[in-house]
């Protein structure tokens, strides 16, 4: 499989960024398919990620996604907007509140919490939650731009 | 005190005890792959003529790639009193100092870095905390993963 044709666009100016600034909206939804093409690409292969008895048994309503599946694409909220052509990504931590699902939206929404001229960084804050609007997934960055 | 307790405190006893190094070398196709579960579409991860010009110079691994290189591993420890039913992973933390490139030769080892009792909704809750440095072949560090899960009897 080749990449899609993506935007390499330069994405933001470091000056022009501001402490408040909202990230643009990002969403993706998981299916099973990607669940166990993850768990072949991580190699985690933790029964509550594809076996639906399982994680019944395990008190789950059914599979659940990988904790660091929601993580990756809270963290593709930020590159997209400043992809690793611009920025990286120094440090970044996340939280896991309560389990998503395959098939279920992932909504992800940033705010960039502070900005460092010295540095050239900015610090950011991630939230993911559910079609019903819980919170999922909790996650920091700091991006440092070029 | 509890059996719990008790055995989050021989834990605490043997914070810094490293599990077996795993080395990994980090291959296009990983890379790939990887990029594709996690839906990224961004040609770093996959067109190393497209790399190549970039200021990386070759392809790189998204920042969680840390996560597959990490190994499955942990470190030799006490055997716990009770047998745990449910597992969870509960927080994530990544330092990157330089990118991981195609082509590196990653070494890492499971060391334990924390261990503690809270108390949940639904009785006792073991945390461990098991933390990670990467390095590449010239031995400098390239990342930091601190890893936290939950255990419940």
């Amino acid at each position: 499989m080749t990449a899609s044709p993506v935007s390499t666009a330069p994405g933001p100016r470091f000056d022009d960024i501001t402490a408040g600034q909202q990230l643009p909206p990002f969403q993706r939804t998981p299916t099973k398919a990607q669940l166990v093409m993850y768990a072949g690409a991580e190699d985690d292969y933790m029964p509550v990620h594809f076996d639906h008895h399982y994680a019944v048994a395990a008190g789950q309503p059914g599979v659940i996604n990988h904790g660091w599946l929601t993580y990756a694409i809270l963290l593709q909220a930020v590159t997209a907007w400043a992809p690793p052509q611009v920025a990286d990504i120094v440090a970044t931590s996340c939280r896991y509140l309560r389990p998503a699902f395959p098939g279920e939206a992932i909504v992800c929404s940033g705010t960039v919490t502070a900005k460092h001229d010295e540095k050239r960084t900015v610090d950011l804050e991630l939230s993911a939650t559910d079609s019903s609007g819980a919170e999922t997934t909790r996650a920091t960055v700091t991006l440092r731009f070029q | 005190m509890s059996a719990l307790t008790e055995y989050a405190d021989v834990l605490k006893g043997n914070i810094g005890v490293r599990g077996e190094p795993v080395t990994t070398e980090v291959e296009k196709s990983a890379v790939r792959k990887f990029a594709r579960a996690i839906g990224e579409t961004n040609p770093l991860y996959y067109d190393p003529g497209y790399a190549a010009t970039t200021r990386f110079g070759a392809m790189i691994a998204p920042p969680t790639f840390v996560a597959a290189l990490k190994g499955t591993g942990l470190p030799p420890l006490p055997d716990p009193p009770v047998t745990f039913t449910v597992l969870l992973h509960t927080d994530d933390r990544i330092q990157q100092f330089a990118p991981i490139r195609v082509g590196d030769v990653i070494t890492t080892a499971p060391e334990l870095a924390d261990a503690f009792v809270k108390n949940g909704r639904n009785g006792e809750l073991l945390f461990t905390t098991f933390a990670y440095e990467f390095t590449n072949s010239g031995g400098a560090l390239v990342a930091t993963l601190a890893w936290t899960e939950v255990q419940r009897p």
